[in-house]
C-alpha cells in the first residue's frame, strides 16, 4: 500500500481557496474523517501482515498527527475575516437626507459671525476630569451634581480625564 | 441640555467699548437679521 507523501502539501494548496468556516470543516474531514485516505488506510491494515503492517502503522500514524496539527493550527479567524471596504465615517457628509438640528444650526450661525470677525473657535473636551469639572471650581465634595445621578461616570480614565462633562467653560485657556 | 458659547479676545488696548461693540453687532447679526 503507498502512501502519497505530499498529501500535507496539497492541504495546504487547498487551504488557500477556503473561504469560510463550512469550507474548512468540509477539507478537514476530505482528510481526517470517515472517508479520508487515512481512515481507509487504517481499515485496510487488517489484511496486511507482521513487519509490513508495522512499519505502515507507523507511518500512518505520523502522517494522521501531522495532518492534526496542520489542521488545528489553521487560525479560522484570520481565514474567515473579509476585508471590508474601510468607510470613514467622520467625513462631513453634503446629502439632501435630513436636516441639521437646530441647535447646531444656531451654533453654526454664531460661529459664522465671529469667525468672520477674525476670531477663532475652538470646542471644550467631552470627557473632562473631575478636578476641573468640579473641584476647581469650588464644587464640595457631596454636592448634588457631583453625584451618580446628575454627572456621568467613566470606568476608565484617559490621562485623568473621567467624566462627561457637565459644565461647558472647562477648557484651558491658551 | 445647555449649550453656551463664550468669547475671549486679548491684546493691547482693547477695551469696554470693544467688548460693546461686539455684543451690539452679534445682536444685530443673530437677532434682527431680516
Amino acid at each position: 500500500m503507498q502512501i502519497p507523501k505530499d498529501l500535507i502539501k496539497e492541504a495546504e494548496k487547498k487551504l488557500q481557496s477556503v473561504k469560510n468556516k463550512s469550507e474548512f470543516y468540509n477539507l478537514r474531514s476530505h482528510y481526517l474523517g470517515k472517508k479520508s485516505f487515512v481512515q481507509n488506510a487504517f481499515r485496510e491494515l487488517k489484511n496486511l501482515d507482521g513487519k509490513e503492517k508495522i512499519k505502515i502503522a507507523k507511518s500512518l500514524n505520523h502522517l494522521r498527527a501531522k495532518l492534526t496539527d496542520f489542521f488545528e493550527s489553521v487560525d479560522l479567524k484570520v481565514l474567515t475575516t473579509k476585508e471590508e471596504p474601510y468607510i470613514d465615517v467622520t467625513l462631513p457628509v453634503n446629502s439632501n437626507i435630513g436636516k441639521k438640528h437646530p441647535i447646531s444650526v444656531v451654533m453654526d450661525l454664531i460661529l459664522d459671525y465671529f469667525h468672520n470677525l477674525n476670531y477663532s473657535s475652538y470646542f471644550g473636551n467631552e470627557i473632562e476630569s473631575d478636578y476641573y469639572n468640579f473641584e476647581a471650581l469650588n464644587f464640595p465634595q457631596n454636592h448634588p451634581a457631583r453625584q451618580m445621578h446628575d454627572t456621568f461616570y467613566l470606568n476608565k480614565s484617559l490621562n485623568d480625564k473621567c467624566l462627561l462633562r457637565t459644565i461647558l467653560q472647562i477648557h484651558k485657556y491658551i | 441640555m445647555f449649550t453656551q458659547v463664550e468669547g475671549l479676545a486679548v491684546d493691547q488696548n482693547i477695551s469696554f467699548s470693544d467688548l460693546k461693540g461686539t455684543i451690539i453687532g452679534f445682536i444685530d447679526y443673530f437677532l434682527i437679521r431680516v
